[in-house]
């Protein structure tokens, strides 16, 4: 799954630190997240969307569907 | 965990010391086994309680991190220990296995189920260690 949270961080200059404690979570998995390692479950989701004010899908996108 | 001391949240600063507590008393447990049975300090009815001690802190060990894996609410943390956990296990057994055909005698001498802890933790650890290593 492709994401756009580096740019979306990148444009309200926050760290990946910063993410993490908007998020709760730990940066390790801001990291892992931003580089596609890892896939958040959908409240994290949620959560993302909730705090970038933007829907899941304009923050995350199917690599399989946006090939076809 | 122990690698990022200062990076440990209450939660995972908490289940790590409980962890260690009981990984810590089933060592000790283990050797004072050994120990009595030796030396044959006690009666064999009493010797085959003594020696079944050790289940205790182990079981104290399985009960902590399993309460650790539900509390913990990052789910990518959540993930890595999980795995951590896997990888212990499956080179436990596999040594388990190895060891048992190389050393006909090993499990015989009492000596596989201490090893077998010490194994799983630090296989455990080592590769939770090198997970968030490759995660920075």
């Amino acid at each position: 799954m492709k994401n756009r949270l580096r740019v979306l961080r990148a444009e309200r200059g926050w760290s990946q630190a910063d993410l993490a404690d908007r998020l709760e979570v730990s940066r390790q998995s801001v990291n892992a997240i931003e580089t596609g390692r890892f896939d958040p479950s959908l409240p994290l989701a949620f959560k993302l969307a909730r705090l970038f004010g933007a829907p899941i899908e304009q923050i995350f996108s199917d690599e399989a569907q946006s090939g076809i | 965990m122990l690698f990022y001391c200062n990076h440990l949240n209450p939660l995972q600063r908490r289940s790590g010391t409980r962890f260690g507590t009981f990984l810590i008393l089933t060592m000790l447990t283990f050797v004072a086994a050994r120990t009595v049975g030796e030396h044959a300090l006690v009666s064999k009815q009493v010797l085959r309680l003594i020696e079944l001690l050790p289940a205790i802190p182990v079981g104290a060990m399985i009960f902590v991190v399993g309460r650790y894996l539900k509390q913990e609410t990052d789910e990518f943390v959540r993930m890595l220990v999980t795995q951590s956990l896997l990888w212990g296990l499956g080179v436990t057994m596999i040594g388990d296995i190895v060891f048992g055909v190389v050393f006909e005698d090993f499990s015989s001498h009492g000596l596989s189920q201490i090893y077998n802890i010490d194994v799983f933790c630090i296989t455990a650890l080592a590769a939770l260690w090198i997970q968030l290593r490759r995660a920075q």
